[in-house]
């Protein structure tokens, strides 16, 4: 077994850009201002997380909402870094799927897929290769030449886990977006998850569902209040988790 | 590594140009209307109101505003191109730096589509053709305007994740830098003392290595050696802040 997934010591802070997103003119006028709230006013999504996660494992991660879960996929996606600590991912990481994203909302679902596929790495003849067996998966129908600002969410989930159905990732994240799905797609998204996990695919798996949690992890992280509070079997930490409130 | 970043950038180009030209009645030709409707009243204005004593001045125009367009579109068009894109941002680890320089090679397709426009020109009024500078003298400025024009849009883009209003200040700038270049009056023009604060503006010497390229076939070197200069100096410039402010645009969009 070899460890896919490292994070040491993870601190990660989010400067408070409410402060910094209100223009250049009040930042100009505040500099001393907001050098010191630079420094103090920050907000820490996650403190001090240690933890690895080695290949084939499905791991979960559970805890309320805003307790830090969407920034350790972040992290380990590599869209974003952490302010102390380090993250080590040792394999080649799906886009994070969750609701509504990875997704251009002027372009059909058609063109979306195409420029997914790209920016993950394969070619663009790859990608039309294999175009059919993803809209197939989607089942969109007519929809799939349609903008897709015009989709409901659960359209765009179908969408985006359509997308890594034809890349063979190494190391899937998935982000809450099975909520959104109808009972049909759901299975069809667990068959899919069961296939990766029996090829030995990592999975980091965030939801607020016991019973998908239960079906499809091993492992399960409780994260209360930006720290790591309980880790083991997927069963005993939600039963911890759930009797915490 | 490279077939990547040139898959990459090609499909960021065919998406851009999709969201672009979706809905738009024109399409593309608003990239070459633009320049020649500012031509027309350019040389109504300065021909027929206040009277330049530019020869040929509607030549003189055309040669130097649709390599203006170009900056002017590409900068104040690219400056928000990582807000745009928010969402492949923040779900994808991919060279982000690609996205701004796919809006300045789709600009720069405009204007290399726009070129036999400016021939056309050229050929009604019955001036001569220089193959011979034209050959290596446009590609050679081309590509220098390419990396002064990414230079300032990585820079601006980039700062533009963290100060919105960047985007509406480098607007604001391009329209003045405009009146500072000279696109619509020659070099000649300008008194003597004035000359380096124009000199000063990295477009000048792109700009007026155009209109003589354009309009004698002479490559200006020395013009075209300080806007080299200029350029490496924006690359670099746009690199490093964007080098400095990557790793936070997921959070900050």
């Amino acid at each position: 077994m070899s460890i896919v997934i490292e994070f040491d010591n993870v601190t990660k802070y989010y400067p408070l850009y409410n402060l910094f997103s209100s223009g250049l003119k009040s930042f100009l006028t505040n500099i001393p201002t907001y050098l010191r709230q630079l420094s103090e006013e920050r907000f820490a999504a996650l403190e001090g997380l240690t933890f690895s996660i080695q290949r084939g494992e499905s791991v979960a991660i559970v805890g309320r909402n805003g307790a830090g879960k969407s920034t350790i996929l972040g992290l380990i996606a590599g869209v974003i870094v952490p302010s102390e600590g380090s993250v080590r991912v040792h394999e080649r990481v799906s886009p994070l799927l969750e609701l509504g994203g990875g997704f251009h909302p002027e372009l059909s679902g058609r063109e979306n897929v195409i420029l997914n596929g790209v920016l993950m790495g394969l070619t663009r003849k790859e990608v039309r290769s294999r175009l059919d067996a993803i809209l197939d998966f989607a089942e969109l129908g007519d929809f799939v030449d349609q903008p897709i600002r015009t989709y409901s969410t659960g359209m765009l989930a179908r969408l985006g886990f359509s997308v890594i159905t034809q890349i063979q990732p190494q190391l899937l994240l998935v982000d809450e977006v099975l909520a959104v799905g109808d009972d049909a797609f759901r299975s069809k998204c667990y068959n899919l998850i069961e296939n990766f996990r029996l090829q030995g695919v990592t999975i980091v798996f965030v939801s607020h569902s016991a019973s998908e949690v239960e079906y499809l992890c091993d492992r399960a992280i409780w994260i209360d209040n930006h720290r790591a509070r309980a880790d083991g079997k997927a069963c005993d930490i939600l039963t911890q988790y759930h009797s915490s409130f | 590594m490279l077939r990547r970043i040139v898959e990459i950038t090609l499909q960021l180009i065919i998406k851009d140009f999709k969201v672009r030209y979706k809905g738009t009645l024109l399409g593309y030709a608003w990239a070459l209307v633009t320049p020649l409707l500012f031509a027309v009243i350019f040389n109504f204005v300065f021909q027929h109101i206040i009277r330049f004593e530019v020869s040929d001045y509607p030549l003189f125009l055309v040669s130097g505003l649709f390599a203006w367009q170009w900056f002017s579109n590409s900068v104040s068009g690219g400056a928000s191109c990582f807000l745009q894109n928010a969402s492949l941002i923040k779900k994808l680890n991919f060279q982000r730096y690609l996205i701004p320089l796919s809006v300045v090679l789709i600009d720069a397709l405009h204007f290399v589509l726009a070129l036999p426009i400016i021939f056309v020109f050229l050929f009604i009024w019955d001036k001569p053709v220089y193959y011979h500078s034209w050959w290596y003298g446009i590609p050679l400025v081309a590509i220098t305007q390419l990396a002064i024009i990414y230079g300032v849009t990585l820079c601006v883009s980039s700062l533009n994740t963290i100060f919105r209003d960047i985007d509406k200040v480098v607007t604001l700038l391009v329209t003045m830098l405009f009146y500072l270049t000279p696109v619509f009056y020659p070099l000649s023009m300008v008194p003597e003392d004035i000359v380096p604060i124009i000199q000063l503006n990295p477009m000048t010497g792109v700009i007026s290595a155009w209109h003589e390229l354009i309009l004698n076939g002479v490559l200006q070197w020395a013009s075209l050696t300080y806007s080299m200069i200029w350029s490496v100096m924006l690359l670099l410039l746009g690199a490093f802040v964007y080098q400095r402010l990557n790793f936070r645009f997921a959070e900050a969009l």
